[in-house]
């Protein structure tokens, strides 16, 4: 099947970033993998990037090791996969993550009563469905402030952004 | 004096080897956790149970940990004393590794009843840069 498919372009099963001028692959293949990984290091995230990378890239990836931008080059490639894996902001996802995972026992264990397992799910929609139980249990306010905590980019962190982004940005507050 | 020299740096510390107090700047998280992995490999090797294999890769998980203790080395007079302490096998590559987790020491075996080891950074004399803050 050609891929047409916008989910598999927007949330691919298997993740690919690029960095020191080169493909690296993910592992992770289930929401417990990613959270597993982000939880690690919620601050660079190093345990996305390198440690999610496939292990016959390692040698490949220790070549870089002592480079001066080394740690700073890992972070902003584990930024990009988070929300390549989550299909959002990686911001966004990144704040949903540090919602979900101090509260893991009560989270976790509502969600398995749903059916809903984070070890048979992909990261995406492991994401969607803790996002709209959140939710759906708040009520007007609270899903108010619970869209500006998730909206909310990291103190210090500056995001490129596209001149289309820049264009769409501008209409909306336009329209507003 | 010399915490003074180093007080731009962040994280810079002073550790003793041999007797000689040394400075040296701690391991970024991305070195560790790619450390780290290669550290598992080798557990992963060791467990198949194949000892030339077992062997090959300690061997390069050392040449590893010696290559990025190598650069944080913040004299490199200091680096050069201790390459020579190494060649003249007057030093054991565990003295220096504890510098690749910023200078603690974590614990001497996996055994979960074994107590880590004191830290053995040299007392007093933290980075003052880090101190003011």
């Amino acid at each position: 099947m050609p891929n047409v498919n916008v989910f598999l372009t927007h949330r691919p099963q298997q993740v690919y970033v690029k960095a020191f001028s080169q493909q690296w692959a993910l592992v992770g293949e289930t929401a417990y993998d990613w959270l597993g990984c982000i939880g690690a290091d919620l601050t660079g995230l190093t345990g996305v990037f390198p440690g999610m990378v496939e292990e016959t890239q390692l040698e490949m990836l220790y070549e870089h090791i002592l480079e001066e931008d080394f740690h700073d080059r890992c972070i902003r490639t584990a930024r990009v996969a988070v929300g390549r894996a989550a299909g959002k902001d990686w911001w966004w996802a990144l704040n949903l993550c540090k919602q979900i995972l101090p509260g893991w026992s009560l989270i976790n264990g509502i969600m398995l009563r749903e059916g809903i397992s984070s070890q048979h799910i992909g990261f995406a929609d492991y994401l969607d469905a803790v996002y709209s139980l959140l939710w759906e249990r708040s009520d007007k306010e609270g899903r108010m402030k619970l869209d500006v905590e998730l909206s909310m980019m990291p103190a210090g962190v500056r995001v490129k952004q596209n001149s289309a982004a820049r264009k769409r940005m501008l209409d909306d507050f336009a329209a507003d | 004096m010399t915490a003074e020299k180093y007080a731009d740096i962040p994280g810079a510390y002073p550790y003793t080897i041999a007797g000689r107090e040394m400075w040296f700047k701690p391991p970024s998280q991305g070195q560790i956790v790619l450390f780290e992995r290669f550290r598992m490999q080798l557990v992963g090797i060791q467990r198949m149970n194949d000892e030339d294999e077992a062997i090959r890769a300690t061997i390069g998980l050392i040449a590893k940990a010696l290559n990025v203790i190598d650069s944080l080395f913040l004299d490199s007079g200091d680096r050069d004393y201790v390459e020579m302490l190494i060649s003249q096998n007057k030093l054991e590559i565990t003295e220096i590794t504890p510098l690749l987790a910023g200078g603690r020491t974590v614990a001497v075996s996996d055994d979960d009843d074994v107590d880590p080891q004191p830290v053995k950074k040299t007392a007093g004399k933290a980075n003052p840069s880090r101190a003011k803050r």
